[in-house]
C-alpha cells in the first residue's frame, strides 16, 4: 500500500461542490422518476390493449370520477365563464366600440383551450388526489403487495381502469364544462353588455382545427392525470404521512403535466396547421 | 428446500440485512424471530420478489430466484403464498371475491368456477357463512382466516406468515397456530412464520432462527433456544425489558 496516499487527508468538500453534488443527485432523481413514469405509461397502454378486463371496474371508475366531479366542475366553469366574459368585455370596450365580437372570440378560446385546460386543472385536484390517496393507502397497507402475490399487476388492476375511465370522463366533463361556461358567459354578456344570446353564440371563428385541438387536449389531459397520479400513488412510502405526500405530489405534478401538455399541443398545432 | 445465502439489504443508509444465511427444510414450521425493525418481514419478502436483495442468493427447490423478473416471480408465488400482517384483503371485494382473485389471475379460471372453488376454500377455514361480507365488516381473526384461505388457493408448498397472531385475541391466535401446524402435519406445507408471539413460537415451531443486528444470532430447535446461555437470546425468549439486547 502506498503510505503517502494513506496519509493524505481526504479532499474536503467545499460548499460549492456540495451544492453541485446535491444538484446532481436531484437531477438523477428526476431522471429516475421520469423513467419510472414512462414505464407506468407504457405498461398502462400495453394492458389497455392486451390485458383482461375486470367486470365493471372501468364503469365503476367512470361513475366515481364523473359523479364526484360534476357539481364541482359545473360551479367552477360557471363562474369562470362569467368572469372571462365580464373582464374580456370590460377590456374590449376600451378599445373597440362594438362588443358583439366578444361571443365569437370567447367561444373560440373556450373550445380551443380554456375549457379543456381549466377543466383539467380542476380534475387534477379532484381526480388526481383521489387516485394517489387510494393507491398510496393500498401501498402502505401492503394491499399492492397482496395484489402482486395474486399475479395481478397493480398497473393492470389499479391504474388501467382509472386511465380508461379518466380519458372518457375527462372528455365528457370538459364538453359539459364548455357548455356551462358558454351559457353563463352568454348570460353575463346579455346582462352587462346587452349582447343578445343569438349574437353571442356566433361560431364563425370556430373551425375544425379548434375542435380537433380541444379534443386532443381532452384526451391528453385525461390520460396524463391518472398516469401521473397512479405513479405518485405507487411510489408511496412510509405511513399516512407518505400518503399525504403522494397526494400532494399527484396534484402538483398532474397540474404541471396539464400546463406542459397544453404548451406542447398548442405549439404542435401551430406548426402543423398554422393556427 | 429454501436457502438464503449471504443476503444483504440496505435501505438508504440503514443496513438491515448484513449477510443472512440459513436453510428451511421441507415440511417444517420454521419461525423467524427478533426485535422489531430487525428485518424479519424484509427477509421473507425477498423470497417472493416483493423486495430485491442488494447481494446474496435465494435458492428455492434448487433454483436461484433472487434475480427473477416479475413475470418469472409469478411461478415462485404459486409455490410460495404469503399471509400478510394485516390480512390485506381488498376492501372493495367481498370475502369470496378476494379468495377467487388468485384463482382467476394465477390459474385463469372463469369467474363462476373461481367463485365455486373460493367458496370451498372458505369452508376449509370455517368462513363460508361470511363469504359475501366485505372485509371491513369482519373482525381481525375472521379477516386473517380469509387471508389464509386466499393464500392456500394455489395449493402452495410454502406459506409465509407475517406476524399471523398479532392483534388477535388469545383464542383466535391459538386457532391460527393450530391451522399452521395442521398445514404442515396433514398437507406437508412448509410454513415460515415471522412472529413475536412466544406462545406460538414454543408450541408449534420445529425450528427457529433469531436475527439480531442484521445477522443470524441462533438457529435451532425450541429446546436449543431454551438451553441457550446467550444473554440476548435469554432476554428475548423471556420477554425481559432490561438486558443487553439493543432494540
Amino acid at each position: 500500500m502506498n503510505q503517502d496516499s494513506a496519509l493524505t487527508p481526504p479532499a474536503r468538500s467545499t460548499p460549492s461542490s456540495q451544492r453541485l453534488a446535491e444538484l446532481g443527485a436531484r437531477g438523477i432523481e428526476i431522471a429516475r422518476s421520469g423513467r419510472a413514469l414512462y414505464e407506468v405509461f407504457a405498461r398502462t397502454l400495453y394492458y389497455t390493449v392486451r390485458g383482461r378486463y375486470e367486470p365493471g371496474a372501468v364503469v365503476r371508475q367512470m361513475y366515481l370520477m364523473g359523479n364526484q366531479s360534476l357539481f364541482f366542475l359545473t360551479v367552477v366553469m360557471g363562474f369562470i365563464g362569467m368572469i372571462l366574459v365580464l373582464q374580456g368585455g370590460l377590456q374590449a370596450e376600451r378599445i373597440i366600440p362594438d362588443p358583439t365580437l366578444i361571443g365569437s372570440t370567447y367561444l373560440e378560446l373556450l373550445i380551443r383551450d380554456l375549457a379543456a385546460s381549466i377543466g383539467a386543472l380542476m380534475l387534477a385536484t379532484r381526480v388526481g388526489a383521489g387516485i394517489a390517496a387510494e393507491i398510496g393507502s393500498m401501498v402502505v397497507t401492503e394491499q399492492v403487495d397482496a395484489l402482486r402475490m395474486c399475479a395481478a399487476d397493480p398497473i393492470d388492476y389499479l391504474v388501467k381502469p382509472r386511465f380508461i375511465a379518466s380519458v372518457v370522463m375527462t372528455t365528457v366533463l370538459i364538453v359539459w364544462s364548455a357548455t356551462v361556461a358558454t351559457l353563463t358567459g352568454m348570460g353575463t354578456a346579455y346582462v352587462f353588455f346587452d349582447i343578445a344570446p343569438s349574437v353571442f353564440f356566433d361560431l364563425r371563428l370556430v373551425d375544425f382545427g379548434d375542435l380537433t385541438i380541444g379534443l386532443v387536449k381532452c384526451v391528453a389531459y385525461g390520460a396524463a392525470i391518472p398516469i401521473v397520479s397512479g405513479y405518485c400513488g405507487l411510489s408511496t412510502y412510509g405511513g399516512s404521512e407518505g400518503v399525504g405526500w403522494a397526494t400532494t405530489r399527484a396534484v402538483v405534478n398532474s397540474s404541471l403535466a396539464v400546463i406542459m401538455l397544453n404548451f406542447f399541443i398548442s405549439g404542435t398545432a401551430f406548426v402543423l396547421i398554422g393556427s | 428446500m429454501i436457502s438464503f445465502r449471504n443476503l444483504k439489504k440496505t435501505f438508504g443508509t440503514k443496513e438491515v440485512l448484513k449477510g443472512v444465511s440459513f436453510d428451511v427444510h421441507d415440511g417444517e414450521v420454521f419461525f423467524i424471530i427478533g426485535a422489531s425493525g430487525v428485518g424479519k418481514s424484509v427477509l421473507i419478502k425477498h423470497l417472493i420478489g416483493l423486495i430485491a436483495p442488494d447481494e446474496g442468493e435465494i435458492w428455492l427447490d434448487g433454483e436461484e430466484i433472487s434475480r427473477f423478473d416479475e413475470r418469472r416471480m409469478y411461478e415462485v408465488r404459486k409455490k410460495c403464498a404469503m399471509v400478510f400482517q394485516h390480512a390485506t384483503l381488498f376492501d372493495s371485494l367481498t370475502c369470496v371475491e378476494n379468495v377467487a382473485l388468485p384463482l382467476r389471475k394465477h390459474k385463469g379460471l372463469k369467474p363462476k368456477d373461481a367463485m365455486t372453488e373460493a367458496m370451498r376454500r372458505l369452508g376449509q377455514v370455517q368462513m363460508e357463512d361470511f363469504a359475501h361480507r366485505y372485509p371491513p365488516e369482519l373482525g381481525d381473526g375472521m379477516r386473517k382466516r380469509v387471508a389464509i384461505a386466499r393464500a392456500l388457493t394455489m395449493d402452495p408448498r410454502y406459506v409465509l406468515f407475517d406476524e399471523p397472531t398479532t392483534s388477535l385475541d388469545p383464542v383466535s391466535a391459538r386457532r391460527v397456530d393450530k391451522l399452521i401446524r395442521e398445514l404442515s402435519d396433514t398437507l406437508g406445507v412448509t410454513s415460515i412464520v415471522v412472529s413475536h408471539d412466544l406462545t406460538s413460537i414454543f408450541s408449534i415451531a420445529d425450528r427457529i432462527v433469531m436475527l439480531y443486528r442484521g445477522k443470524v444470532r441462533l438457529l435451532g430447535t425450541p429446546d436449543d433456544f431454551r438451553r441457550s446461555d446467550d444473554p440476548i437470546i435469554d432476554q428475548f425468549i423471556h420477554g425481559r425489558a432490561t438486558g443487553p439486547m439493543e432494540t
